[in-house]
Parts: structure tokens; C-alpha cells; sequence
């Protein structure tokens, strides 16, 4: 798990809401569908606000940060309407007018089968909760919807508390990975499955009501995809760190559909900046695809000290061998994110040495591309230090330490960690006979 | 970092099937451009490598792009009003146009509505050509319609030759005018002084018009304060690179898709100068004759022919602001001009651009005694160029060198040296 969203984080300017009283945890989540009457959203006096999410007939068009210390308790629709009207009129007439145009196109109804595949190891609790959510949809697809088979892969398991989880529920296939490592996992997934579509949830993720159905339509409009991806929105801003990681932009890409070919208009760093294209925590990958590229990357994504990039690394593979790869606003996930402040330095540790080790390694696979890595690299060590800069002065939305993790993690994935992760994930393969 | 010429210009009509859209041969770069009633509602940029997009991909795709353009027009209202203040309005807050019934079926509606307000005025179509009959000649034929209509098309020939005069001789009921002295401004003044109807249609002999386009200039009028009404002008192809560079590199205007309404109030807050280029482009042009006259016309000493360049209609557009008439900015009168194919034309181009931009804000300073215009000529313009400068060896290593920024700077230089035309206008005003 875990990709980049550097992009996105680039965009943060010396915001006010960055400030203190902005950042008071817990807040609510709610949800506002555009075409029925607002009604007030009230806030408790211990929420410090609310993360609305915008619905326009079920597809998510927006989001809005409602905080308790600027609105009061009580917001009213009057005010709801304005801010809707602000931040989310032309996704609303995009979606309104991809409607239109879509009813007039005959497309095929016939709808492959899809595997969903968890990778999950010792998380019971969270696996249970997002199997419940894949198990309802899959019960409840309507006839024009894929068939969908449920997989749960288990990394290196100390005990039977997956295998338990995944048989409380019917027809859940369970799939053991006995070498430790998420890409390991993936690639497990890939090889049980005869579908060709495969989606990869992670365990502490929980997909939306409307899923599967706009999964369907995307399938149905662009069979020759590569890829599909989504935004990822919170489960839950519990904490201070879920807070200050989804205000910074979190996983979210915004909700406007994307189609990225091999190459992009005006665009110096493209595909190297491969963050933009989605996160691992929700994508689903044409199984011929994945299997012509050779599966995912099992150096990438192995715990610590790599803990990441096996998506993105994917990601950047399918778009540079030609398959387009698609966001589609409406396949959205709803993800726990980390709860606890080295949690979230965790993570940012990760981005930084997981973007910079991506950087070396295709640096040297895709020599076409090398000068383009160069630039991203330029550009990281620009953004990183400029980061770190408003961070000390204490503006921006990080901590100096967050900003340092992620630098750190870059240094160390620049000097080598793809090749000794390499070295490492080898010998893991050869303790276990492989 | 825009693909090397040859470009396509494709076009979509929203309001018909979609078709899948494919790559045409031999283009490094497609401009899609969305069509829907014949409104333009966006533009995208697309490689060759990304195509073809089926049917269903295509449907995405627009709808993505001319969004933004279709939430506006609904918001706009009933199709009568404008946005108040121009390129700085602030947008209406309320959504609810674009949640009931189909958004692209309320936007057929607004067209409709749009397109049947009332024309009272008569037009006469005034066309400015010199030395180019072919050209002149797909213009004729765009605009002949309109005689048939009843509106006169008089070419004013500012540097007669029997050619041009053929050619126009050619089509039944187009007036021939000679006009021998040179210069764009003079011609539209002698075009103005021969015109009967009370509107000017001013078309280049460069540029197509698309049906409809002189209704929706005519309608524009529909206030006794509008005085000028500009509209959209969009690319007819963009094949060499001279043709892209004139298009993005010299911010070539009149290219907006929402109706505007430039007024008095479009003219507070600027500190170095009024904006004015941003109002549309002179290449299709309307505006009321009795205005014209009661402020003394057109501006001879500035424009292509007699001193280079351009800002003959921007110098216009602002003395028209400044004696409180109003400008509305029309996208749904739509006409393609054609770029020059040669490097050398467009290098001259640029040269004027940059002199004859000084020499109007030299004018537009002198006789609307706004000081903002000198700041930019002496402040803000430097400014720029140097910024250009700053940034043109690292543009030059990254093979995509300004090319064009020398001939500005020299153009801007001598526009400058005609600092006396400030200095006399001045002095005659006081």
C-alpha cells in the first residue's frame, strides 16, 4: 500500500487552515446528494468539524471541510448550498452531461467476471469489516453488474485468524502466501484467479455502495484498459494524524474521470510522476495486462525497510507498455488511514524512499525514460527542501519531522535500497524452497 | 512542452451521435474542439498516442472538458445577462440549474433562447483587405450570404490593385472601395464613413465566418450603451509551427466561450493599466457607427499599414470604456481565421505586436489620461521581457527556445522611441 501523492501536495499554498484550531480531531463524516433538499448539518460540540462528501445521483462529485471553529454547530442549507455551488458546479454538470451523452451509446452488456482480491496478514478485525462490505455488494449486484469472486490471500500468517475471518463468510476463496510481502501476495492473487479483471482492495479499506456499478460502466466503456483507479476517501478522522494526512491532500485525486496514455500534452515529467494515477488501496488491473508485464515487482512493497511502491511501480508499467490506464471518480474506497502520529511519519518515510527507489530502478529498466526520472528527481529535491522549509518557519500543513522522514526515506531509496531489497526479497525466496 | 507542428483541429458535435475519434494521419498534436449547437463549449489537447477513444471514452472525455463552460452558461441565467464585470466576475452561487432534467437539453434551450433575441439594427459588413484576393476571396464567400439577407458588404482595398477588385466584382452586391493610403485604421474609417447601416461588422479578409455569426454580433446590441461587440475567434488550422506560435506564444485574443460585459466597472483597480486585449479580437468586430463617429473614429497613427502592428481596435475599445460605453464579448458569433504559415511573417507579427501594443498604450495614456498605461510601458512590459530573458537560456537547453521574444523586445524598443506621440497628443489635449 502506500503511493505517492506529491502532486497533490505540491498544491498546498500558506493556508489558514493549517492553523491550530483547524486541526482539532475528531470530525464527522457525512454525506450531502446533491438533488435533495439540504438539510442542516449540525456538529457536536466535541467534533471539530465535518469532511462532507458531495453525491450527485450516488457519484461522488466533491468534498467540503466544514469546521466547527468557522461555521458553528450548525450549518445551514443556505450556506451548504453556497459552498456546493462553489466547489462542485462543474463536476455536477460534467457527471449530468456524462449521463446524457452515455445513454445514447450502445455498449456491450456483457460484463466480464472480477476477482477482488484482499492481501491482508494478521488483521482480523479490519478484514472482517471490509469482506463484510465486498460480500454485500456481491450479493446485491444487479444482472447488468460482473460477476464478482472474492479472494483473500494470506501473507505469512503466525495464525489461523485470517483463515477463520474469511470462512465466516460464504463462498470467500482463501489463498495462503507463505513469503512475506505484499507484492508476493498480489502476484499470489493474480495466479488463483481465471477472471479478467482483477481488483485489489486493501484490508483496511472499505469500498463504496456504488462500486461494483460504476466499475461495470467502466469496464463497459473502455475494455482496452490497463488499469482503473479511484479516489480514496477517510473512514474516519478519529486522530489528529488522520486529520492532518487527509487535509494534505491524503490519497485523494479529485473527482474528475482521466484517461493517461503513454504520453502526455505538456507534461515534462509524465509518466515518471506516477502518483497521480491512483493508490494500490484501490485498482483494478486487466489480469492479461498484469501477467504480459510479468506481475507485479516483488522487491517493491516488502515491510521495512521497503515498504512500498509495488502500485505505483504497476502503474507506471501499464501506462509506458501502452494499456490506458483510467480514474474513474466513481470507484471510490473508504480507507483507514493511520491513526497515530509515527503512523503517519511511517508513511511519509515510505513515500519519499519508495518514489526515489522507483526513480533508480526504472531509471535503469526503462532507459527511454532515464532523463525524465532525472527531472523528477530534480523536482522532488526542489519540493522536499522547499516543504522543509515552510514546515521550520511553521507554515504548511507538516510537522518539519514529516517532511524530514520523507526526505530521509528518499536518500535511502536513492542510494540502493531497490537493489538490496532485491537482494533481501531473493534470500526470503530461498528460505522458503522457492 | 507542445507537440511539434503539424497539428489536426478536429470537432465534436455534442449534439450529434458521437462517433470514436481517431488519430489523423501524419498530426503530432490534436486540438479537439467541442462543438454543440454551434456553440463552442471547450477545447482539448490531445496525442496521437492517446487515440483512438471509443464512443464511450469520447462521451467521458467531453463531458469532462466542457463541464466547466456548460455549468456557466446555465448559471448565466436565462441567456440575457452577462457576467457583470468581465474577466473578474464573480460566479453565481446556485447549483440548482444543472440538477434537473438534462444539463445538454437546458443548454439547447439557452442557445435557442439566445439566438432569438431580437436584432433591430442594420449591419453593414465591412471587410479590410489588401494585397491578399485569394484569402479575400473564401471570405467573400462565408460572408455573401449575409447580402442575400439584405446586409451591405462593402471591401475596402487599402492598397488597390485590380485583382482584389475582381474579385470582388465577382460577387453580386459587394461594394468595391479603393483606399490608398495605408494603414488597417484608416480603412476601417473609410469602411465606417461609407457604411449606411448603424452597426460596423468589421471581418479580416483572413478569416472564415461561420453561419450565424453576424446575427449574433447584431444581437449583442441589445443596450443603447453597447458599442462594440467582439467574438470568438478560433484557429482555422494550426499545421506549421508559425501557426502554433501565433496562437499560444502571442496570445492571440477572442477566445473566451461565456458571454461578458465589459463596463465602467471593468475599468476600476487596475493599477498599471486597463486590460483591455483581454476584451476579444479585431478580426470579428462589430460596432455602432454613430459611437465610432462621435469619438472620432478609429486611430490613425496606430495599426497594421501605418505603424505596424496592432492595437488599433484595443486603443478603440478603450477610448469606448472610458466615455462609458460598454463591450460585450459574443462566443456564440464564431468565425476561424487563418494563421500565417510563414516564420518570417509571424517574426513581423511579434515585432508588432510589441511596438504597436506601446505605441496604443502611448495613445490610450495620452488621450484617457490613464497614468496605469505608462507603468506598464515603462514598468511592467520591461519587467516581463526580462523575466523572458532570464528564463530563455533554460528554455533554449530544454529545446524549446522563445523564439519569438527577440522580435518583441525590438518591437516594444521602437515603440518606445515614438514616446513624441505621447508627448504631442498631450500637449494637444491640454
Amino acid at each position: 500500500m502506500g503511493a505517492s501523492t506529491f502532486v497533490t501536495r505540491l498544491s498546498q499554498t500558506n493556508d489558514p487552515m493549517w492553523q491550530a484550531e483547524h486541526m482539532r480531531a475528531p470530525y464527522a463524516l457525512r454525506e450531502i446528494e446533491v438533488t435533495e433538499p439540504l438539510v442542516p448539518i449540525k456538529l457536536a460540540s466535541d467534533e471539530g468539524g465535518a469532511h462532507v462528501l458531495l453525491r450527485y445521483r450516488g457519484r461522488p462529485v466533491g468534498r467540503l471541510w466544514l469546521d466547527h471553529a468557522e461555521h458553528g454547530s450548525e450549518i445551514g442549507p443556505e450556506t451548504l448550498a453556497r459552498l456546493v455551488a462553489q466547489s462542485a458546479a462543474a463536476t455536477i454538470a460534467a457527471r449530468a452531461i456524462e449521463d446524457d451523452l452515455l445513454s445514447d451509446i450502445s455498449t456491450s452488456s456483457t460484463t466480464p467476471k472480477v476477482c477482488i482480491a484482499i492481501c491482508t496478514r494478521n488483521r482480523a478485525e479490519l478484514l472482517r469489516r471490509s469482506l463484510a462490505a465486498l460480500v454485500a455488494m456481491r450479493d446485491g449486484r444487479a444482472d447488468q453488474e460482473p460477476i464478482v469472486e472474492i479472494l483473500v490471500v494470506d501473507n505469512a500468517p503466525t495464525d489461523d485468524r485470517t483463515r477463520r475471518t474469511a470462512f465466516e463468510f460464504d463462498e470467500v476463496r482463501y489463498a495462503v502466501e507463505p513469503v512475506p510481502g505484499l507484492d508476493l501476495a498480489r502476484n499470489r492473487a493474480l495466479s488463483e484467479t481465471d477472471a479478467p479483471w482483477i481488483a485489489y482492495v486493501d484490508d483496511d479499506a472499505v469500498v463504496d455502495r456504488f462500486w461494483l456499478s460504476r466499475l461495470a460502466e467502466g469496464i463497459r466503456t473502455a475494455p482496452e484498459a490497463g488499469a482503473f483507479t479511484g479516489p480514496i476517501l477517510p473512514l474516519e478522522l478519529e486522530t489528529e494524524a488522520q486529520l492532518r494526512f487527509e487535509r494534505a491532500g491524503g490519497f485523494g485525486k479529485g473527482f474528475d474521470w482521466e484517461r493517461y496514455g503513454p504520453e502526455r500534452w505538456g507534461d515534462r515529467f509524465y509518466p515518471t510522476s506516477a502518483g497521480r494515477f491512483g493508490t494500490g488501496a484501490c485498482m483494478v488491473l486487466s489480469t492479461k495486462a498484469v501477467r504480459a508485464l510479468g506481475g507485479f515487482d516483488e522487491a517493491l512493497d516488502t515491510g521495512p525497510p521497503l515498504p512500498g511502491g509495488g502500485d505505483v511501480d504497476m502503474f507506471y508499467r501499464v501506462v509506458r507498455s501502452g494499456y490506458p490506464l483510467i480514474y474513474l471518480p466513481g470507484l471510490l474506497v473508504h480507507h483507514q488511514h493511520r491513526r497515530d502520529m509515527r503512523g503517519l511519519r511511517r508513511q511519509y518515510h515510505s513515500w519519499g524512499l519508495s518514489v526515489l527507489a522507483l526513480c533508480r530502478k526504472n531509471s535503469v529498466f526503462d532507459p527511454p525514460m532515464r532523463g525524465r526520472h532525472r527531472w523528477l528527481m530534480a523536482w522532488w529535491l526542489r519540493d522536499t527542501s522547499r516543504r522543509l522549509a515552510r514546515a521550520l518557519l511553521g507554515r504548511g500543513p507538516h510537522p518539519p519531522q514529516l517532511v524530514l522522514s520523507e526526505i530521509l526515506g528518499g536518500f535511502q531509496g536513492y542510494f540502493g535500497e531497490y537493489r538490496r531489497s532485491e537482494a533481501r526479497i531473493a534470500a526470503r525466496k530461498r528460505e522458503h524452497g522457492l | 512542452m507542445r507537440p511539434p507542428a503539424p497539428w489536426a483541429i478536429l470537432d465534436v458535435d455534442l449534439a450529434r451521435p458521437l462517433e470514436a475519434l481517431r488519430a489523423p494521419p501524419e498530426a503530432s498534436g490534436i486540438l479537439v474542439v467541442f462543438r454543440f449547437r454551434g456553440a463552442v463549449l471547450g477545447f482539448g489537447s490531445l496525442l496521437p498516442c492517446e487515440l483512438p477513444l471509443s464512443t464511450g471514452e469520447l462521451a467521458r472525455f467531453s463531458a469532462r472538458t466542457v463541464a466547466p463552460i456548460a455549468a456557466d452558461w446555465l448559471r448565466i441565467g436565462n441567456g440575457y445577462d452577462t457576467p457583470a464585470t468581465g474577466v473578474r466576475s464573480q460566479r453565481t452561487a446556485d447549483v440548482d440549474p444543472l440538477l434537473t432534467g438534462s444539463v445538454l437539453g437546458r443548454l439547447d434551450r439557452v442557445f435557442a433562447e439566445r439566438r432569438t433575441r431580437p436584432a433591430h439594427h442594420t449591419a453593414s459588413i465591412v471587410i479590410c483587405t489588401r494585397g491578399r484576393p485569394d484569402a479575400l476571396e473564401s471570405c467573400l464567400t462565408s460572408v455573401a450570404p449575409e447580402i442575400a439577407r439584405g446586409r451591405e458588404v462593402l471591401v475596402v482595398d487599402n492598397g488597390p490593385d485590380p485583382q482584389t477588385e475582381a474579385v470582388v466584382r465577382r460577387i453580386e452586391g459587394a461594394r468595391y472601395i479603393p483606399e490608398p493610403r495605408p494603414g488597417l485604421s484608416v480603412a476601417r474609417n473609410t469602411g465606417i464613413a461609407a457604411a449606411t447601416g448603424e452597426l460596423v461588422l468589421f471581418v479580416d479578409d483572413d478569416v472564415r465566418p461561420e453561419p450565424g455569426w453576424a446575427d449574433a454580433l447584431v444581437q449583442a446590441f441589445d443596450h443603447e450603451a453597447v458599442a462594440v461587440a467582439c467574438g470568438l475567434v478560433l484557429p482555422d488550422a494550426l499545421e506549421e509551427e508559425a501557426q502554433i506560435a501565433f496562437q499560444y506564444d502571442l496570445g492571440f485574443g477572442g477566445m473566451g466561450l461565456v458571454p461578458l460585459c465589459f463596463d465602467w466597472s471593468f475599468l476600476q483597480g487596475w493599477r498599471r493599466g486597463v486590460p483591455v486585449w483581454e476584451v476579444g479580437a479585431g478580426a470579428n468586430m462589430a460596432v455602432r457607427r454613430s459611437t465610432v463617429l462621435r469619438l472620432g473614429g478609429f486611430d490613425e497613427r496606430i495599426g497594421p499599414g501605418a505603424a505596424g502592428g496592432c492595437g488599433d481596435d484595443s486603443e478603440f475599445w478603450h477610448r469606448a470604456l472610458f466615455n462609458g460605453a460598454t463591450i460585450h464579448y459574443e462566443p456564440l458569433s464564431i468565425v476561424r481565421h487563418q494563421h500565417r504559415r510563414q516564420w518570417d511573417d509571424l517574426a513581423r507579427q511579434a515585432y508588432g505586436y510589441g511596438f504597436g501594443h506601446v505605441v496604443a498604450l502611448f495613445a490610450q495614456s495620452a488621450r484617457d489620461g490613464d497614468p496605469g498605461d505608462l507603468a506598464r510601458t515603462f514598468l511592467t512590459m520591461p519587467s516581463w521581457y526580462a523575466g523572458r530573458l532570464r528564463r530563455a537560456p533554460r528554455r533554449w537547453l530544454l529545446g524549446e527556445p522563445d523564439r519569438l521574444l527577440w522580435s518583441e523586445i525590438r518591437g516594444y524598443l521602437s515603440g518606445v522611441s515614438r514616446f513624441r506621440l505621447f508627448v504631442d497628443a498631450f500637449r494637444r489635449k491640454r
